[in-house]
């Protein structure tokens, strides 16, 4: 035990030193180490107790030893989160998570683990400058994970495997312990998007899919509700080689609307035309095999006068030659009406290589 | 209880008491100065039980011109330092961390007894044998001096070390630990299982202390943490026994060692001790008892032991390169504890080398706080007056306290602002008075606790300390030189001496034998806190003032040297002395008016 000059012994449990009052306290300004710590309590900038007022403030539990001495749990209070780039102009923030339990009987909690470091040793400068993984996080894949870098805030998920390949996954928002948070669908999650490094992209929830496959130089889409496209007022062009519609083996050409739809109309005019020609055509010999047959019942009934019967019917028997003659150029008319009724069948039937897609098919 | 130290002075009758004070060396030596093969480059075996073996024992008794033990509550080492003379060649007689024993005795019989009692080895640790000192060796040196007279003399120095073991670095290698998953994790690298540490809330300091002296120096880490797959591969815990079914020792004891303190083996075969079974362990917040127990060695043990205030983070230990002592300090908690070692009486009168953790036993009777232990409870040597040769008493300002603030500090907060919380529910304790007097002069510390008292704060342990450190300007201090203690009054003992109960902080033993022929012993103690003994003498009236002595004029006078003949009456002004010339009855007048 120390003795003082003067005799006196002082009890082992204390010591001996000299009040210094200009070397400040080690512990206020002397804190240059490295800390690890857990976020206990999240102060927004505009809770009343921000010191900021602009920043989001952490208060972080952290486990303070020095050295091989005791350790102690110290609160550092309004703790801000170091800034990637620095700027105004860029910028890159995110918030932490509190632990969420209040039971005294837990030791580590749900919080976000944190490293900081205090500017010029400051207590009460402290700055997150990153995280540190418990042992809630989840465990690394192990050597088939090979080299991969994962990210995951709030249940939006990305990760570069070992092939490079970039995905990202939107699962949902989530609590702290990585469950999807209460109140969130579980079937609204598993929204992904996908970059492979063979060259294939999808962008894809369960059966609704949208890929660009490089690797057999395809776009396609897949929705089992239905694929819609809409281009308002504009109008939507599909270029391509061939289009199938309906299925892959799709074989029944398309029809050529309009080249169709014209030749039809054509042939539907001149047989129109025609069969009106015929109709009047038929009409006319109507009216002569009429005129005819009175013609002829009118010398029907001049024969039944013996020999002057004939000689007077004559007339009207020539009458009706002529009648019945002029009715076989009304046939006539009627033939060649027809005629051209079948010329223009024939003709519409001629072009119909022309009303097929000769490359778009359907089923 | 208080044992007057002068009985065995035998001041009855004549009032006076003559010794002749002789002293003993006992050194129990290894039979191997060296267990390095460089042919092999490691131990030549590793059987536990070549590792204590002995040769004969060696006892220097006239030899020895003079030596000093000493030991102190502010180091767990106690020191020896022996001058021998004579032809013998100390040097090759006595190695580097041999054992050595010391007593001192009041005379030449009891220890011609103790010399033959060791040679023999028989025990010789009894109440009264004088036993001063128990370690190893540390150095011997020989000094060849030329006298003026021309004469060449040549002395050897040895000094020894106890509770040296204490001392010994750990060494824990991190490169194993990564090829060996099984002693990665810190309790399973000492093989120890959670409970044996920790209490709900923390590690614990009742079960933290006893586990690492168990681990370190007595059992040790066993063979399923060290060799798991039992294959004689790789040495992972020096110390260990290969092929031995049981738990290699951390530290190992000759058996010859253990037959002086009479201790027992906890080997099933070999005899070989652990350094555990010659450390008597004393753990707990002392708490004795006012009934007499028979033998004055079982009224300096506390009647019963409680648990100790401490919840430490539940941070890995940090073994390697430490020595063991600061490992086992960092979970003592040493606001309201206290860890020192010492030579005492266990409960059959036998002194063994004692590690003591207990809760600071300096508190008041007017405290209100179960978990205390009181100063004035504590078992008391009583010095006589007749025993002091010197003393140099008094009290000093540098002892001054009267700001109390202890800050609790727990393994989680459930609340961030938790010691705001502290500070409102336990504000510090303060005397205002004193501050407005003489400045602030305050006690601040961060404690470990667990998580309740850490949010009600630590209003308790301030109490503790406040009540034991506020006033401490009027505690009585200093060194008091005596003719030598035989009993084995230790540093953790308190001392009761002309009315003022102290605190022993340090004892040392002085002997010597001058060229002349004349032995001297002296015992020095280092005091401090003391109060008065009996507070009922005090002509106070407040109970805090009625603690301390020495407050009116006429007392601490035992011992005090009486005026001569050339005195004068103080009220008078005459010389003293009657017509008879009895002098002493003017002085027994003079004082009493």
């Amino acid at each position: 035990m120390p003795t003082l000059r003067d005799g006196t012994v002082i009890p082992h449990y204390l010591g001996v030193s000299r009040p210094s009052g200009t070397t400040p306290s080690a512990m206020v300004f002397g804190n240059a180490s490295l800390r690890i710590g857990e976020v206990v309590e999240v102060i927004h900038a505009d809770d009343p107790k921000s010191v900021t007022k602009r920043f989001t403030e952490y208060a972080v539990l952290v486990q303070h030893r020095d050295g091989a001495g005791v350790g102690a749990a110290v609160t550092y209070g309004h703790c801000v989160v170091a800034s990637l780039y620095g700027g105004e102009a860029d910028f890159d923030t995110y918030t932490l998570r509190a632990r969420s339990r209040d039971d005294l009987q837990s030791d580590t909690g749900d919080g976000s683990k944190v490293l900081l470091l205090c500017v010029n040793g400051d207590i009460n400068s402290a700055f997150i400058v990153a995280g540190a993984r418990g042992s809630e996080a989840p465990q690394d894949p192990g050597t088939q994970g090979g080299h991969r870098a994962a990210r995951e805030f709030n249940g939006v998920r990305q990760e570069i495997d070992r092939t490079g390949t970039w995905a990202v996954t939107v699962k949902g928002a989530t609590a702290a312990n990585g469950d999807l948070a209460p109140g969130v669908d579980p079937d609204s999650g598993g929204a992904s998007l996908e970059l492979e490094s063979g060259g294939d992209a999808r962008l894809a929830h369960d059966e609704q899919v949208f890929e660009v496959l490089h690797s057999s130089r395809k776009v396609r889409a897949a929705g089992t509700g239905g694929v819609e496209l809409d281009a308002g007022s504009s109008e939507i062009v599909a270029t391509a080689g061939r289009v199938r519609l309906g299925s892959a083996g799709a074989s029944d050409a398309l029809v050529r609307g309009t080249t169709q739809r014209r030749a039809e109309a054509r042939r539907n005019r001149d047989a129109a035309s025609a069969l009106s020609s015929a109709s009047a055509a038929v009409g006319t010999a109507g009216s002569l095999a009429s005129a005819a047959a009175t013609q002829l019942a009118a010398v029907a009934a001049l024969h039944a006068t013996p020999i002057t019967g004939p000689v007077t019917a004559a007339p009207a028997l020539a009458g009706a030659a002529a009648t019945v003659g002029s009715m076989a150029a009304s046939l006539a008319q009627v033939a060649e009406a027809l005629g051209r009724v079948t010329a223009a069948f024939v003709q519409y039937e001629a072009g119909s290589a022309d009303y097929l897609s000769a490359k778009n098919t359907t089923d | 209880m208080a044992y007057d130290l002068s009985q065995t002075l035998d001041l009855e009758g004549s009032g006076s008491s003559s010794a002749s004070p002789h002293w003993v060396l006992g050194v129990v030596r290894f039979r191997e100065a060296s267990t390095f093969s460089r042919a092999d480059m490691a131990s030549r075996s590793l059987d536990g039980s070549e590792v204590a073996a002995e040769r004969s024992r060696l006892v220097v008794r006239s030899d020895c011109v003079s030596l000093a033990t000493s030991g102190s509550k502010e180091s767990h080492v106690k020191n020896l330092v022996a001058v021998l003379a004579g032809e013998r060649d100390y040097l090759a007689e006595v190695l580097p961390d041999d054992w050595v024993f010391c007593w001192i005795v009041r005379d030449s019989d009891a220890a011609d007894d103790l010399a033959r009692r060791f040679g023999a080895g028989e025990p010789c640790n009894e109440f009264l044998s004088g036993l001063k000192h128990v370690g190893r060796v540390y150095s011997v040196r020989r000094h060849l001096v030329t006298g003026d007279d021309g004469r060449k003399r040549v002395t050897y120095m040895l000094q020894g070390n106890g509770f040296k073991e204490l001392d010994r670095a750990v060494f824990w290698d991190p490169y194993l630990s990564m090829a060996a998953p099984t002693i990665d994790t810190w309790l399973g690298r000492l093989g120890v299982a959670v409970d044996k540490f920790f209490a709900d809330d923390g590690i614990d300091v009742n079960k933290a202390i006893p586990t690492l002296v168990d681990i370190l120096f007595g059992t040790g880490i066993n063979q399923r943490t060290a060799n798991p797959a039992g294959e004689d591969v790789l040495q992972i815990v020096s110390g260990g026994t290969a092929g031995s079914g049981e738990a290699p020792y951390a530290y190992c004891v000759p058996a010859s060692v253990g037959a002086v303190l009479a201790s027992g083996s906890r080997s099933k075969g070999t005899g070989v001790l652990a350094y555990a079974d010659v450390l008597l362990p004393l753990f707990g917040r002392q708490v004795y008892g006012t009934d007499s127990r028979g033998s004055p060695w079982a009224e300096f043990l506390p009647a019963d032991l409680e648990p100790l205030m401490g919840r430490f983070l539940p941070d890995p230990p940090e073994l390697s390169g430490r020595p063991a002592w600061s490992v086992l300090g960092d979970y003592l908690n040493p606001a309201v504890n206290e860890m020192y070692t010492a030579l005492r009486a266990d409960r059959s009168g036998r002194i063994q080398p004692t590690f003591v953790v207990r809760q600071l036993p300096f508190s008041t009777r007017l405290l209100d706080v179960p978990e205390k232990t009181e100063f004035l409870s504590l078992p008391r040597w009583k010095l006589p007056a007749s025993m002091v040769a010197d003393a140099d008493i008094g009290r000093s300002a540098a002892l001054r306290f009267n700001f109390e603030l202890l800050t609790g500090s727990a393994i989680a907060q459930a609340q961030p602002d938790v010691v705001t919380y502290a500070r409102v529910n336990s504000p510090a304790v303060r005397d205002d008075q004193d501050v407005r007097r003489n400045g602030l002069c305050p006690d601040m510390q961060s404690i470990n606790v667990g998580i309740y008292e850490q949010q009600r704060g630590p209003d308790k342990w301030m109490r503790l300390r406040a009540d034991m450190l506020f006033g401490g300007h009027m505690h009585l201090s200093g060194t008091v030189s005596c003719v030598g203690v035989l009993e084995p009054i230790a540093e953790g003992d308190n001392l009761e001496y002309d009315g003022v109960v102290y605190h022993i902080e340090s004892v040392s033993h002085a002997a010597s034998l001058s060229e002349d022929g004349h032995r001297s012993w002296s015992t020095t103690l280092s005091l401090s806190h003391g109060v008065r003994a009996d507070e009922s003498t005090s002509a106070l009236t407040a109970p805090d003032d009625r603690l301390w002595a020495a407050t009116s004029p006429g007392e601490l006078q035992a011992g005090m040297p009486g005026l001569t003949y050339a005195g004068v009456d103080p009220a008078s002004g005459d010389p003293l002395g009657d017509e008879s010339g009895n002098f002493f009855a003017d002085l027994s007048a003079a004082r009493n008016s």
